[in-house]
C-alpha cells in the first residue's frame, strides 16, 4: 500500500499557462481583453463596433464557440484576423486552448487582442487566459436580476457592459439596478450601460479601453 | 457545468502519481477544493466517477474537503469569509475590505483545487 502525498493545485496548472500567455502578450506589446457574457448578449457586436472605433489601431480576435463557426465567420467580415476555437464539449476557453489559437495569428500584425469567450457567465471565472483586462457582457433581455443571479463573474472583471438598454422598456428590466448591482458587488469595476445596436454609450467603453491599454 | 474538463485533468494527475509509484489499483484520494472556485462538489463527484471508469482508479474513494474563503489584510488580520455573510461574501472578496479593520485585503485562500493525496498498492 503507498500513500502518495502529492498537493498539486489542479487550478494553479491552468493560471501559470495563462501567465505564460499574458508574457507572450508583453513581450509582442499586445494588449489582450477576455471578453465573457451571457448567450445572445452582444459579445460579437461589442467586438465588432470596437473593431470600427478602433481605427487606429490593428485588432485581431480569438473567437471561442462550443461547435459552430458562426462568429468566427462573422468577424471575418470585417477584414480582421480571426482564429475560431470549438471548445466541444466544454463551456468555457482555458489558457491553454488559447495559447494554441494564438498561434493562428499573426501577431506581429495586432496591437489589440480580443478573445470572445463561450456564451456563460459561471465557468470563465476559474480559468484566467492571460489576458490584461477581463469584461464581462450582459443585456437587459436576459432579465434585471441577471447580475446579481451571477456576483463572481462581475466580481472578477474589470468591466461591465450593460447592453441594449434602448429595449429596456419594452423587455420590462429595469437596466439602473443591474448597473447599481454591479458596482455594489464590484465597486472597482467600469459599469457601462450602453446600446451596441443604436450606437449610445459606447464611446465611453472605447475611451476607457484605451486609457487601460496605456 | 465545467466538472467534466477538471474531472479529466484530475483523473490524468491521479493516474500519472500511480503509474509513478507503480502502483496497480487506486484505493482513494483526498481534494481540497476551494469554495471560491465555481466548482460544485456533487457534480465534481459524479463526474470523477464517470471519468476514472475502466482505470486503475475505477473503484477509489474519493474524499473532497471544501476550502473556507480567507482574506489577509495589510495590518495582517486573516478572516475567514462564511456564507452565513450572505452578499456580504463578495463584498469582502471584491472589494478586498477586511472585516476588522476595513483596510485593503487579498485572497489567501479559496481559489485552489488540490489532489492532496492518493492511497494507492
Amino acid at each position: 500500500m503507498h500513500d502518495i502525498s502529492v498537493g498539486r493545485d489542479i487550478l494553479e496548472i491552468n493560471r501559470s499557462l495563462a501567465l505564460r500567455n499574458r508574457e507572450f502578450f508583453d513581450e509582442k506589446n499586445i494588449f489582450s481583453v477576455n471578453i465573457m457574457g451571457a448567450v445572445g448578449s452582444g459579445k460579437t457586436s461589442l467586438i465588432e463596433i470596437l473593431c470600427r472605433k478602433l481605427g487606429d489601431f490593428r485588432v485581431g480576435v480569438i473567437a471561442g464557440d462550443v461547435v459552430s463557426d458562426i462568429d468566427t465567420g462573422r468577424l471575418m467580415q470585417m477584414d480582421i484576423p480571426v482564429a475560431g476555437i470549438n471548445t466541444g464539449k466544454e463551456c468555457h476557453l482555458d489558457a491553454h486552448l488559447i495559447e494554441h489559437a494564438l498561434q493562428k495569428l499573426p501577431l506581429d500584425e495586432v496591437d489589440i487582442v480580443f478573445i470572445e469567450n463561450v456564451g456563460n457567465l459561471i465557468c470563465p471565472v476559474d480559468f484566467d487566459l492571460g489576458a490584461h483586462r477581463r469584461v464581462v457582457v450582459v443585456s437587459v433581455s436576459e432579465g434585471d436580476d441577471t447580475v446579481e443571479k451571477h456576483p463572481m463573474i462581475f466580481a472578477t472583471a474589470d468591466a461591465a457592459i450593460i447592453n441594449k438598454i434602448d429595449i429596456a422598456e419594452a423587455v420590462e428590466a429595469d437596466y439602473r439596478k443591474m448597473v447599481d448591482d454591479a458596482g455594489r458587488i464590484n465597486p472597482r469595476l467600469n459599469v457601462c450601460p450602453v446600446s451596441i445596436k443604436k450606437d449610445s454609450g459606447v464611446d465611453e467603453f472605447v475611451r476607457w479601453l484605451k486609457n487601460e491599454r496605456g | 457545468m465545467h466538472e467534466y474538463g477538471v474531472a479529466k485533468d484530475i483523473l490524468d494527475n491521479i493516474l500519472e502519481e500511480a503509474r509513478k509509484h507503480n502502483a496497480r489499483v487506486v484505493k482513494e484520494v483526498v481534494l481540497d477544493v476551494g469554495s471560491l472556485t465555481m466548482l460544485n462538489p456533487e457534480q465534481l463527484l459524479f463526474c470523477l466517477q464517470a471519468v476514472s471508469g475502466d482505470t486503475i482508479a475505477e473503484n477509489m474513494k474519493i474524499n473532497l474537503n471544501m476550502l473556507p474563503i480567507k482574506i489577509k489584510c495589510g495590518n495582517g488580520h486573516v478572516s475567514e469569509i462564511k456564507d452565513s455573510m450572505g452578499g456580504d461574501v463578495f463584498r469582502f472578496v471584491t472589494a478586498l475590505e477586511c472585516p476588522v479593520c476595513g483596510e485593503r485585503a487579498g485572497v489567501i485562500s479559496g481559489r485552489e483545487l488540490i489532489l492532496k493525496e492518493i492511497t494507492a498498492e
